[in-house]
């Protein structure tokens, strides 16, 4: 019988989504599910009535007519990750971030929710943590961080110098012990010594023996791993453009940050933990990284990753976790995020518009007008605006402004104190 | 373990070899000078006038005259230079095994990999006591090959020279292992550095006024220089009382230290 993880299928949506995606797997045949399996395993699965009449419905019409609009990428990868032939297949369909299969019912902060867009816990969390406290003397380094990481998923760290980003990392890695708190990575609590065999770290300031060539350290470190695979090492040493023979003490500080990512990678980790990696590369390796980065999310791994770089975590991670003095204050799906972004249309006129036709319209935070062309900024739903945006004038074209991470991450930061949520 | 250790030797093997040929030549000074020595009687009673002091510290006395083999070498070689050439080259390298590494950021990714810290440190603590038992091989097998060219090896049979090589080394051990400790409990090079350092120069201090000064004299017991001195092991062969002490007292301080290693966050 197929050995479904346990689902947090709370409500009746959450419920038919992971129903569809395994209906979805059994047509396609992936992981050798079989409709007597899923009759079988989904009942244990939750015993809502809810979940139990949408599955009655799926097996009478195969969930044609069922609301689909609540894809889970978690689900999709709780599959591509056990089932090599459906993780090829999927691959080609979807790259492991597209975004455009996360949008759906939003992560709230109140608890240790994954922010996965679909909401569906289809496996332990790689990473968890729960009002994990750090203290050095009488500076609180990280207070009371909650948040959960599954597999396939890629989560950005950001934050500001000293917010505490790098002291949750080496938590993680069991360098500093938590003042309170718990965390727990892979099942076991962080720092585990067996465990870290699957995970894969760079730290965020990389110090290797100078005297070590990048061929000696690859070495060294599969001997203590028990895993040695050249080819692999081989392959990505290429792709990143790093000659392996090189002692460390003579290489560029690009170079050496490969030698870095190559060792986290070189064991095939389930779980990867790297403090501000992309540092010191040049474009064309920071591209490769991040391809290899969705590459490790795609066969089911969890990525962690640090980074001032906002555009980066836009463009690579799934979610986003932003820390400031020590506390997460924003912990969602990056789609999430950016939808929850004030947003921004451009319209063009004729001639110049009436700007007074905004005025008092709900969600209109900002106008301002350049000749015949009017910006309007828009914090809630676009249909007032628009509406009125037709009574200033006549609009030849619109534009939508599209608002980027780092926007958000300044008014984050701006917002002082209060955790923004995603609703 | 097993390729920590190795790694560790690795990286100290030129270091090695030239400390090696340090002691080599050091070896092959004393032999060579042993005869303007052995025939100056003149000598003997200069330092039979020392102060009592000077002349333990110096492995002298009234049955041990600077004019023969065991007097020459306790004096010039086995009371002072070889526990000071064996003391600095190990208590750099036992700085370094968790303190060093750890404040030179290098332990960090070590310590990402499945082996335990305390795993870490036992290996390099085990790498330190091979890369010392190597010295102390080259140095028995460097005196035993040029004593009898001036016949420094007169009424001296290879086994004491062994072990009264050994009981030096194991006196420097002792500091070296307090280096080890207070780096893997600390963090701090410098700490475990200046402590061990000046542990051996105050021990030594005090082992010669310990010989005039009678409220020292209680302090013996715990000072290793004093167990290696009072054993005198080029006369009395390597007694259990001449290696015991300083083996026990290397392993306590190795066991004492990895409890808040395993601990303890790392800097």
């Amino acid at each position: 019988m197929l050995a479904l993880p346990v689902i947090d299928a709370r409500d009746q949506l959450r419920g038919v989504v992971l129903a569809i995606e395994v209906e979805r797997a059994v047509h396609d045949g992936a992981a050798g599910v079989t409709a007597a399996d899923l009759a079988q395993s989904v009942p244990l699965v939750s015993p809502d009535d809810g979940l139990e009449t949408a599955l009655s419905a799926l097996s009478r019409n195969g969930g044609d007519g069922l609301p689909v609009a609540d894809r889970s990428c978690a689900v999709t990868g709780w599959f591509t990750h056990r089932d090599p032939v459906a993780r090829r297949r999927r691959r080609r369909a979807r790259p492991a971030n597209d975004r455009s299969r996360c949008r759906g019912p939003q992560p709230s902060l109140s608890g240790p929710q994954p922010p996965l867009s679909g909401g569906v816990r289809v496996h332990d969390p790689i990473v968890h943590t729960h009002g994990l406290t750090k203290r050095f003397g009488s500076t609180t380094a990280v207070q009371d961080l909650s948040l959960s990481l599954y597999p396939g998923r890629i989560l950005g760290f950001l934050g500001p110098n000293g917010a505490g980003k790098t002291t949750t990392i080496r938590i993680l890695m069991g360098m500093l012990r938590p003042t309170s708190g718990r965390a727990t990575v892979l099942g076991k609590p962080a720092g585990d010594v067996a465990t870290r065999r699957r995970i894969g770290y760079l730290p965020g300031d990389l110090r290797v023996d100078p005297r070590l060539t990048g061929t000696d350290l690859f070495a060294w470190f599969a001997r203590l791993r028990g895993q040695h695979e050249p080819d692999l090492v081989a392959a990505l040493c290429d792709r990143l453009g790093l000659d392996p023979s090189r002692r460390f003490g003579a290489l560029s500080k690009g170079n050496r940050q490969k030698v870095g990512i190559i060792q986290a990678l070189s064991h095939r980790p389930e779980l990867l933990i790297l403090d501000e990696p992309t540092t010191g590369l040049d474009p064309i390796a920071q591209r490769e990284f991040l391809v290899l980065l969705r590459e490790t999310a795609a066969r089911g791994a969890a990525v962690l990753f640090s980074s001032h770089v906002l555009p980066e975590v836009e463009h690579a991670a799934t979610d986003v976790a932003i820390i400031r003095g020590g506390r997460l204050v924003t912990y969602a799906a990056v789609a999430d995020l950016l939808d929850r972004a004030r947003r921004r249309i451009e319209l063009r006129y004729a001639s110049p518009p009436a700007t007074a036709a905004f005025d008092g319209v709900p969600g209109v935070v900002d106008v301002t007008v350049d000749g015949a062309t009017l910006i309007v900024t828009i914090d809630g739903p676009v249909g007032p605006a628009l509406r009125a945006a037709t009574d200033a004038g006549m609009v030849q074209r619109v534009m939508p402004v599209d608002d980027d991470l780092e926007n958000l991450f300044m008014t984050i930061y701006s917002d002082r104190g209060d955790r923004i949520e995603v609703h | 373990m097993w390729s920590v250790l190795t790694h560790a030797m690795h990286r100290r093997r030129f270091a090695l070899a030239w400390w090696a040929l340090g002691v080599a030549g050091m070896c092959g000074l004393l032999a060579a000078a042993y005869p303007t020595v052995r025939d100056n009687h003149e000598l003997d009673n200069t330092f039979a006038n020392l102060s009592p002091g000077i002349q333990t510290l110096l492995g002298l006395s009234n049955n041990n005259l600077l004019s023969s083999p065991t007097g020459y070498l306790d004096s010039q070689f086995y009371a002072n230079i070889w526990p000071l050439i064996v003391l600095v080259f190990t208590i750099g390298f036992a700085a370094w095994t968790i303190a060093g590494d750890e404040q030179a950021g290098t332990l960090e990714l070590l310590v990402a990999n499945p082996i335990s810290r305390v795993r870490i440190a036992l290996a390099r603590y085990t790498a330190l006591l091979a890369l010392t038992a190597s010295l102390v091989i080259v140095c028995v097998v460097a005196l035993s090959a040029l004593a009898p060219s001036t016949g420094l090896n007169h009424g001296l049979p290879a086994a004491r020279l062994a072990g009264a090589t050994i009981a030096a080394a194991l006196c420097a051990l002792v500091f070296a292992s307090v280096a080890f400790a207070v780096g893997a409990v600390t963090g701090s090079r410098p700490a475990a550095l200046a402590t061990s350092a000046g542990l051996a120069i105050a021990g030594y201090v005090l082992e010669g006024l310990a010989a005039q000064v009678a409220a020292l004299r209680d302090t013996r017991w715990i000072n290793p220089w004093h167990w290696l001195l009072v054993t005198d092991p080029l006369r009395h062969g390597l007694t259990t009382q001449a290696w015991l002490p300083a083996a026990g007292a290397c392993t306590v301080l190795v066991l004492v230290a990895l409890p808040p290693l395993a601990r303890r966050d790392l800097r």
